[in-house]
């Protein structure tokens, strides 16, 4: 199907559909003289056109937005949470919490048997909370302790940091 | 916390002057706006109330994009930019779960229990080849939730021809959702 016999298509199944019936197969036929396909689809609309009825009316947020509201950043997602050099390497397994400048994510480290990280992720880019966040970081390699994250790796996106 | 309008409204700007990445910086932030408002805006509501696709992405804008000198064809594009990721979402959502979920089960004859939103996404695609601006209109009306005098606005056409490009669109869906492709 090219764009060109598409809009022949529709063309006609706009004028053939405000026809009598009558009118109706005398002008298709006029119109579709020796194309038996282009008859065909035109008929073909002109059905669907009759059979429409709600389809598509009712916005698709009514229908999914349990779907919306619940969806975790997973699959698909992960690739717009996290920046390249750190999707290959970790899978996000759910959200752990938000506050007023970043997410925490818990995810696998696919490079060390599925060990569990958290991914902590700013999601605002104004130099001050990023000279903060990269001294929480900082902080955090001279820690060594049981009850504290061990920093293993930072990274940077278009909109934002991240450290694990 | 996110970054500021001025910020957001650049990148809005950045892609509508065809800069695809402004896109890839966008999509994270409305992503997780529209899943937080969807939230808040169901936890308000009562139980069998639907949510109005309206009231979520109004407030995303609000959040996103709180700022008093933004042109109305940036919301327009904006709105676009929300329903391109609604459809997203669910596409993803739905291709993730290797599930097909019915689009109206109210009507349901038999064929109709068979289409599903992947199946649709795939038809669209293939329209937005053949008529991208009715592709555009369904976008903006399934997915966006805008009404037809809206799709006129931030589509810059008149109300007649969104509702020509409507009803094509409805029935040549229809159509290949029903049956097969067309040669």
């Amino acid at each position: 199907m090219t764009p060109e016999r598409y809009q022949r298509l529709q063309l006609l199944a706009d004028i053939a559909s405000e026809l009598e019936p009558d009118r109706r197969r005398a002008y298709l036929d006029e119109q579709c003289a020796g194309d038996e396909a282009l008859r065909r689809d035109v008929e073909r609309l002109l059905a669907a056109d009759d059979r429409a009825g709600s389809f598509l009316e009712k916005p698709a947020m009514e229908k999914f937005a349990g779907i919306l509201a619940s969806d975790q950043p997973q699959g698909g997602m992960q690739s717009m949470i996290l920046p390249k050099v750190l999707q290959d390497r970790y899978s996000i397994e759910q959200e752990l919490g938000r506050g007023g400048i970043g997410a925490v994510y818990l995810a696998r480290d696919r490079n060390l048997h599925s060990r569990r990280v958290v991914i902590k992720v700013l999601q605002t880019a104004t130099d001050y909370l990023k000279r903060k966040f990269h001294g929480e970081i900082e902080a955090l390699t001279r820690f060594e302790h049981r009850h504290i994250v061990k920093s293993s790796i930072k990274a940077r996106s278009p909109t934002a940091s991240h450290s694990s | 916390m996110e970054p500021s309008p001025q910020e957001i409204t650049q990148l809005l700007r950045d892609w509508r002057n065809g800069d695809a990445s402004a896109l890839d910086r966008l999509i994270p932030l409305v992503y997780d706006e529209l899943r937080q408002a969807a939230k808040r805006l169901m936890a308000l509501q009562s139980p069998g109330h639907t949510l109005q696709t309206t009231a979520v992405i109004n407030e995303v804008y609000l959040r996103l994009v709180d700022s008093p000198d933004i042109e109305w064809q940036d919301r327009a594009h904006f709105v676009r930019f929300c329903a391109a990721v609604m459809r997203n979402i669910l596409v993803d959502h739905f291709r993730r779960r290797r599930r097909q979920a019915p689009l109206d089960e109210a009507e349901a004859s038999p064929q109709e229990q068979d289409i599903s939103l992947l199946r649709l996404d795939d038809a669209l695609n293939d329209l937005a080849k053949l008529d991208p601006r009715a592709s555009q209109v369904v976008n903006l009306k399934f997915f966006g939730g805008l009404t037809m005098e809206e799709i006129a606005g931030a589509l810059n056409v008149s109300l007649p021809t969104v509702n020509r490009d409507w009803r094509r669109a409805k029935r040549w869906l229809k159509a290949e959702l029903e049956g097969g492709s067309q040669q």
